[in-house]
C-alpha cells in the first residue's frame, strides 16, 4: 500500500506570529516546525505502513526554506518526501493549494492520502475536502480511529456521545483528529542518521502541469483584508467596599446558578 | 573556519531536547529526594538509541562522533536533568571497542548500543591509589583457565545500575616493572556472573550519583574477560580519558547554560524597590560574566571534539575544556543561587540540586589541580609538580 501523508510547515508555537504588510504571514525559517497536528496524522502513516507495507512518503507544499520539517519526518520512519515548491505559488488560498495537493497525490500515485485535522497557523482545515474535489475520491473526515482491511478503510469519527463509523474504497484520503491519540514517536538516533539517506524530490508547478495564472496571490478567492490579535478578557464584576459585599457575592452564586 | 553545526547535529540537538523536555524539573527532583536511579529517562535515552551514539554503525549504534555524543549530554544537563546516571554507558565501551577482540565486539557492543546490556561502571580508583593510578594495588593472578582477582576500589558510579564492569588490575606487581605504567591490565567482568565474589558498598553523597566502594575477593574471571594485550592496561586507560573529558565538559556547558536562564528569567521577573533586580548591575553583571565563560569554555569543547573526530591529538584542548567548563558552570550555578536569594536554596526551584551536581565536575573525573599540573609540565613543558 502507498500511504502518502500531506503535511505542512508551520511557525514555531512558541513563537509571537506578525503579518506583513501583504497581511500575509512573516515566515521565520529558524523558527518553522512540523505542524504539530501533522505529528499524528505521520505517526498514523507509518503505523499504517508498518502493518500493511508498502511505502509511506511525505508531500508538502512549503517556500522550501527549511527542510526541518520533512526531515522530522524522515527520521520519524517516513521513507521519502516530495516538496513542491514554486514562486507563483505565494500567497495561494486553500484552493490553489488542494488543487497543487492534488496534482503531486496523482503524480505519486497513492492508496491513502493522509491528512491534518487543520493546521495550527491558519486553522482552515478546508484542504482535505478541497483535494478530495479535485481527485474526485472519497474523504473520511477527522478520524479517530483508522483500519484498512483489503480494499476498505473505516473510521472511527468521535460524536458528541459515541462514535461514527464510516468507510470507503481506496484510494481514499482521510484527515486524522488529534484525538486519535496515537502518541506520536519521537525522531530516534537511527531515524535521523538514516534519514539522510532518503530521498527528498522537489517538484515545481511545471512539473505538475499547474499554469502559474491558477495559484497563488492572483488566483486567491479568498483575501485577507484585516487582522485584530485575539484578547481574551475574564468576566468580572468588582464591588469596591465591605459594605454589602458579602451578599452581593452570594446573588451572584444564585444568578449564576452555582448554589 | 565555519562554526556554524550541520543539519544533523543540529536534529540532534532538537530530538535530544524534545525527548529531555518529557522529563520535568520535578521528576528530577523527585529521583533526587528519593536518591532514585532515574530509569524511566535511562531507558527512553537508551530506546531512542543516543548511548549507542559513539558506537559504530556497523554494531548497531549511531556511528556519531564525538562532536554529537557532547551535544546529546548537553542538552540533557541544560534540560535541567543529569547525563552523569547514563553518560558512562556512551563512552566506557570506548576500551572494548579500540581494544578489544572481534569475539568480545561482536558479542558486547551491540547489545550496549541496544541497551540491552549497560557498561557503565569502570574500576579505576582505589582507597590508597586516587589520581596516581600505577600506585593500584588491586591485582590479576594468571590461573589455568584465565584469572583470579583480589582487591579494593572506591568511588566506581552506577555499578549497581551495570551489567559489565571493565577493572584495571595489577597483572605484574610494581617492583617488577622497568616502568610503574606497565603490568596493569584492562578487564570485563560480567557483574552478573561475579555472584560473592565482589561486593558493592554504596556510599552516600551529596548528590544523587550512586557510586560505591567494591570489595573483590577471590573473582575468577576467563582468559577472554581480558581487554586487549596483558600489560597494556594503564595505555588503554589514558586512551579513553579525552573521550570522558570532553562529554564531561559537555555536560557541564549544559548545566552552566541552565542555570544563566534560570537566572536571567529570574532577574527579569523578581521586581524589589519596584524594578526587575536584573536591572541592577550588580545582579547582571555577574550573570553576564558567567555567560562568556560558558561560551568561551563551548569554544574549546568543539575545538577539542572536532581534533578528536578527525583522530588528531586533543589531549590540551580536552583536558583545558573540562578545566574551564566545570569552571564556568560552577560559576554560573553560584551566580544563579545568589540571583534567586533565598530561593535558590528551596529545592522546589532546582538550582541548589544543579549545583550540587555541577561541583562534581571540579573534582571528577580528574580533579581540576591535576588538569593544571597537567598544562604546566605537558602544554608549557614546566618542571613535573608532584
Amino acid at each position: 500500500m502507498r500511504i502518502v501523508v500531506c503535511m505542512k510547515e508551520t511557525p514555531s508555537t512558541e513563537v509571537s506570529k506578525s503579518l506583513g504588510t501583504d497581511q500575509r504571514l512573516v515566515r521565520n525559517p529558524t523558527e518553522t516546525i512540523q505542524n504539530p497536528f501533522d505529528e499524528y496524522t505521520i505517526e498514523e502513516g507509518i503505523r499504517q505502513f508498518e502493518q500493511h507495507g508498502g511505502e509511506v512518503i511525505v508531500l508538502t507544499m512549503s517556500p522550501a526554506q527549511t527542510d526541518t520539517a520533512v526531515r522530522r519526518a524522515l527520521a520519524m520512519g517516513v521513507d521519502r518526501g516530495v516538496v513542491v515548491s514554486d514562486p507563483a505559488l505565494a500567497g495561494s488560498d486553500a484552493v490553489a493549494t488542494g488543487r497543487v495537493l492534488a496534482a503531486a497525490l496523482t503524480k505519486i500515485g497513492y492508496d491513502m492520502a493522509l491528512f491534518g485535522q487543520a493546521s495550527a497557523d491558519a486553522y482552515g482545515g478546508v484542504v482535505p475536502s478541497i483535494v478530495a474535489e479535485f481527485l474526485g475520491v472519497p474523504l473520511l473526515s477527522f478520524a479517530t480511529k483508522l483500519e484498512v482491511a483489503g480494499t476498505t478503510v473505516k473510521i472511527q469519527r468521535q460524536a458528541e456521545v459515541g462514535y461514527t463509523v464510516a468507510e470507503a474504497p481506496l484510494p481514499a484520503l482521510v484527515s486524522i483528529a488529534k484525538g486519535i491519540n496515537n502518541s506520536p514517536r519521537y525522531p530516534s538516533m537511527k531515524g535521523i542518521v538514516n534519514a539522510k539517506k532518503k530521498p527528498v524530490e522537489t517538484w515545481t508547478l511545471a512539473d505538475l502541469g499547474i499554469a502559474a495564472g491558477t495559484v497563488g496571490t492572483a488566483a486567491a478567492r479568498e483575501r485577507v483584508t484585516g487582522s485584530q490579535a485575539v484578547s481574551t478578557q475574564r468576566r468580572r464584576e468588582i464591588h469596591v467596599g465591605n459594605e454589602g459585599a458579602a451578599q452581593r457575592i452570594l446573588d451572584y452564586l444564585i444568578e449564576q446558578k452555582i448554589i | 573556519m565555519d562554526f556554524a553545526y550541520s543539519a544533523l547535529q543540529q536534529e540532534i540537538r532538537a530530538a535530544v531536547r524534545e525527548l529531555c523536555q518529557q522529563f520535568s524539573l520535578e521528576y528530577w527532583r523527585q529521583c533526587d529526594a528519593r536518591r532514585a536511579y532515574p530509569e524511566e529517562f535511562v531507558r527512553a535515552m537508551s530506546a531512542a538509541g543516543w548511548l549507542g551514539a559513539l558506537i559504530p554503525e556497523a554494531y548497531g549504534g549511531g556511528g556519531l562522533g564525538m562532536v554529537e555524543a557532547g551535544i546529546i549530554l548537553e542538552e540533557i544537563n541544560h534540560s535541567g536533568g543529569s547525563g552523569a546516571a547514563c553518560h558512562a554507558q556512551m563512552y566506557t565501551m570506548g576500551a572494548v571497542l579500540r581494544h578489544g577482540s572481534d569475539a568480545q565486539k561482536q558479542r558486547y557492543l551491540p547489545a550496549i548500543a541496544s541497551g540491552a546490556l549497560r557498561l557503565q561502571a569502570f574500576g579505576v580508583t582505589e582507597p590508597n591509589a586516587g589520581s596516581d593510578t600505577t600506585q593500584i594495588t588491586t591485582s590479576a593472578r594468571r590461573t589455568a583457565n584465565g584469572y583470579v582477582i583480589n582487591g579494593q576500589k572506591i568511588w566506581t558510579s552506577r555499578y549497581q545500575h551495570s551489567d559489565l564492569y571493565v577493572l584495571i588490575a595489577r597483572t605484574t606487581p610494581i617492583d617488577q616493572v622497568q616502568k610503574k605504567t606497565q603490568g596493569m591490565s584492562l578487564f570485563l567482568i560480567d557483574t552478573r556472573a561475579a555472584g560473592t565474589a565482589i561486593r558493592a558498598v554504596p556510599i552516600e553523597t551529596m548528590i544523587n550519583h550512586e557510586t560505591n566502594q567494591i570489595f573483590i575477593t577471590d573473582l575468577e574471571v576467563p582468559a577472554d574477560a581480558l581487554i586487549g594485550e596483558e600489560g597494556q592496561g594503564f595505555r588503554y586507560l589514558l586512551d579513553g580519558l579525552n573521550a570522558e573529558r570532553i562529554l564531561i565538559a559537555s555536560e557541564c556547558i549544559g548545566d552552566g547554560r541552565w542555570f544563566i536562564e534560570q537566572a536571567t528569567s529570574y532577574a527579569s521577573e523578581r521586581i524589589v524597590f519596584g524594578r526587575p533586580i536584573g536591572q541592577n548591575q550588580g545582579v547582571q553583571f555577574p550573570i553576564a560574566r558567567a555567560h562568556m565563560a560558558i561560551e568561551a569554555a563551548d569554544l574549546l569543547r568543539l575545538k577539542a571534539a572536532t581534533r578528536f573526530d578527525a583522530g588528531e591529538p586533543c589531549g590540551p584542548e580536552a583536558n583545558m575544556a573540562k578545566f574551564l567548563a566545570s569552571e564556568a558552570s560552577w560559576e554560573a550555578g553560584d551566580v544563579a543561587m545568589a540571583t534567586l536569594g533565598g530561593f535558590g536554596l528551596a529545592s522546589e526551584y532546582h538550582v541548589e540540586r544543579k549545583w550540587r551536581e555541577t561541583r562534581l565536575y571540579r573534582t571528577a573525573p580528574v580533579a581540576n589541580n591535576l588538569v593544571l599540573s597537567y598544562v604546566a609540565e605537558h602544554v608549557r613543558g614546566m618542571p613535573r609538580s608532584y
